[in-house]
């Protein structure tokens, strides 16, 4: 794509889609907003991975011709988004439903805790949660770029050759650093799960680009991972969740 | 055919025991019939008589279908002591699943495809991790919840490191010149089955996990998932001596990291007050040990390793069954629960020193014999080697003794405790002779391993 004096290829579209996505999961904190960093993610993954010479379009699927491969990862990625998606709902609901008797004092006390949160936090919403993750996304990219130049591994095995495999590298190690980040910043357990899934993306998209015959099997046991690691954060949401739902407010004498 | 229904009886043994599982009495007679019936297919099925399957190869050899065996008589032993016990209701399920994925692991030949199935076996292990029997499902401690997510991305990180390290060392056999791929995939590798199983300094998952879930589900880790852990690693060291051949600073590292690691591991062991914590310190100082024996890569050294790698299923699995009956009769799994416990409770303290002793490696007891040319190995390597695993030993037993002093004091009778019930004093019995026998007899187990070790 020409725009004016810029030349854009689509390796370096796809990367830029890919910061873009990671920005988003990394600098803000929001359910959907994650949520839709990771189906872009997932997306992304599946455009890159049909550029790939060695993935041939061998399905029919109405008008599309699609490869195996990039269907199996377009349904991993909708399949683990769904099952974050109704977790968080599920867990909105359930914390809306509670209704626990208070007396006057306790409500009044919960009250002001929630004033004082709400101001401290407005403070805190401008230095901290921007200013560290959007550092620590500046910083991931200089580590991503430097680590794929100094120890490229799918551009010297030549798999997607030339200027796809060097993007390749980028990208698999930006998945990878992204997602731990992701992990230490984390503050609800989808995000951690969301973390996890940028850092397994990451290891699926070096299976498919070093492995000269991707095997049915191992790619299966790779979505089926995702899909376990997506599953078992949400069970361990849910049981967080309906701990604290039953998690017993002092009453006002206690509070003294 | 016959492969495919070996790995599918106990996965769907496993579904028809989850869906029943309200039903105690069924669900243990259907979790024995599976059992049975694998155990008897186990035994027909023909060897070396390789099928492939969705592009992958199965085949089952002699040491195969030896640690087939040994898993399958490890899990039906945990499933008995769990339904006796009363520890929920998913260790018969979670058991089978584990056993189905785990024989489907030994069948397989591929180390990439076996090191995705292990991470499907961790993560269906969190199941039952959170299943407590005496409390409701929402009134789980934070920490138990804690310790679940610890585990559930301690495992995925494990799957993180084990997949590339296997992707870079396949480029390492395919470009050789690339010298810098062997030390980061033996670093990969070992960073991975660290995590995985519980090794000195990758273990904070495990003790907290064995502090706050069932026996029954940590017997369940460490006798299928963390056997067939190191099962694959000495496949891998095996298959690609060029790992540690081409790399001698990283085989250094591996070997001086493992008696490092045990050290540290008899440490923190001595420093634990609940009985469980220990279990899971003895785990990761035996394993540390098994890890050294592979890091050495010849095949007197493999061999002893794979010996402990049996044998580590064996103590671990009593020790903890142990530590349930001891729970189960006392509600207590600290070292004050245990005063008393040798007058009120032989068969149980039995068990624990038997596991305790064999553990440390002290004759007759199973661990010896494994133990045994690993110290003459390492004698040969270097006396700091010896010396280091000889002051690791003393200091596990040191940990042992300071645990396990308060069950010789006389019994307070105002202590409310209830026998222990007689399948699991059989079940205890059956373990101490299984120990005593590998101790005194290790030969026929030796060889059959040393086949797979390359002798």
């Amino acid at each position: 794509m020409q725009l004016g004096p810029i030349s854009l290829s689509v390796e370096l579209l796809l990367w830029a889609g890919f910061l873009l996505c990671g920005g988003l999961l990394i600098v803000f904190r929001g359910w959907w907003i994650e949520l839709l960093g990771l189906l872009g993610v997932y997306g992304l993954l599946c455009l890159l991975v049909s550029r790939f010479p060695f993935v041939l379009p061998d399905l029919q699927v109405g008008p599309l011709t699609l490869s195996r491969i990039v269907l199996a990862q377009a349904v991993t990625g909708l399949t683990v988004v769904a099952i974050l998606a109704v977790t968080v709902v599920v867990r909105q609901r359930a914390v809306r439903d509670v209704q626990q008797p208070l007396d006057e004092v306790t409500e009044a006390r919960l009250r002001w805790t929630a004033w004082r949160t709400a101001r401290l936090g407005g403070r805190q919403f401008r230095l901290v949660n921007y200013l560290l993750p959007v550092l620590a996304f500046a910083v991931l990219v200089l580590v991503a770029y430097g680590l794929a130049l100094v120890y490229p591994l799918v551009r010297i095995s030549g798999a997607p050759g030339g200027l796809l495999g060097g993007y390749v590298d980028l990208i698999w190690y930006w998945l990878g650093l992204a997602g731990l980040l992701t992990v230490l910043l984390a503050q609800e357990v989808h995000e951690v799960s969301i973390g996890l899934l940028l850092c397994w993306n990451s290891v699926t998209l070096l299976y498919i680009a070093l492995s000269r015959t991707i095997g049915l099997l191992a790619l299966g046991l790779l979505d089926v991972v995702a899909v376990l690691v997506a599953l078992g954060s949400a069970y361990l949401a849910m049981l967080f969740y309906l701990r604290l739902r039953r998690w017993q407010l002092p009453s006002a004498e206690e509070w003294e | 055919m016959a492969y495919l229904l070996l790995i599918c009886l106990p996965l769907a043994g496993a579904l028809y025991t989850l869906l029943l599982s309200r039903h105690r009495q069924l669900v243990l007679w259907s979790g024995g019939m599976v059992l049975v019936l694998g155990g008897y297919l186990l035994v027909r099925l023909p060897l070396e008589q390789p099928v492939r399957l969705l592009g992958a190869l199965l085949a089952l050899t002699p040491t195969d279908r030896l640690f087939a065996g040994l898993f399958l008589l490890l899990v039906g032993i945990v499933m008995v002591a769990a339904h006796v016990l009363h520890q929920g209701e998913l260790p018969i399920p979670i058991g089978l699943a584990i056993l189905g994925v785990t024989w489907a692991m030994l069948l397989l030949d591929d180390p990439l495809a076996i090191s995705l199935l292990l991470q499907v076996v961790g993560l269906t292990a969190l199941l039952a991790m959170v299943d407590r029997p005496h409390e409701p499902v929402g009134l789980l401690p934070p920490s138990a919840l804690m310790a679940g997510l610890k585990y559930l991305v301690m495992m995925a990180f494990s799957g993180f490191c084990l997949v590339p390290g296997l992707l870079i060392l396949n480029r390492y056999l395919e470009w050789p010149q690339q010298a810098a791929d062997v030390r980061l995939a033996l670093g990969l590798l070992v960073v991975g089955f660290g995590l995985g199983t519980a090794v000195v300094p990758f273990h904070l998952w495990f003790p907290d996990l064995a502090g706050h879930t069932s026996t029954a589900v940590t017997a369940l880790l460490v006798s299928p998932v963390q056997g067939m852990g190191l099962l694959l690693l000495a496949r891998i060291l095996t298959r690609s001596p060029e790992l540690l051949r081409n790399n001698p600073a990283g085989q250094l590292w591996l070997a001086g990291g493992s008696v490092g690691a045990a050290i540290a591991a008899a440490l923190l062991a001595a420093g634990q007050d609940r009985l469980k914590r220990l279990a899971a310190y003895a785990s990761s100082f035996d394993i540390a040990f098994i890890l050294y024996a592979f890091a050495l890569a010849g095949p007197r050294s493999m061999q002893a390793g794979l010996f402990l790698t049996v044998h580590h299923g064996l103590a671990l699995v009593l020790l903890l069954i142990c530590l349930g009956a001891l729970e189960w009769s006392t509600g207590r799994d600290d070292m004050a629960g245990l005063v008393g416990i040798g007058h009120r409770l032989p068969t149980v303290a039995a068990g624990l020193l038997v596991s305790a002793l064999s553990l440390a490696g002290v004759p007759p007891w199973g661990g010896f014999p494994g133990r045994w040319p690993l110290y003459q190995e390492a004698l040969a390597q270097g006396w700091p080697y010896l010396a280091g695993l000889l002051l690791a030993t003393a200091l596990f037993l040191l940990a042992l003794m300071r645990a396990f002093w308060p069950l010789f004091l006389p019994a307070e009778q105002t202590v409310p405790f209830r026998p222990v019930p007689w399948p699991v004093a059989a079940l205890i019995l059956l373990l101490i002779l299984g120990l005593l026998l590998l101790g005194l007899y290790p030969r026929p187990l030796l060889d059959v391993l040393g086949e797979a070790a390359g002798f």
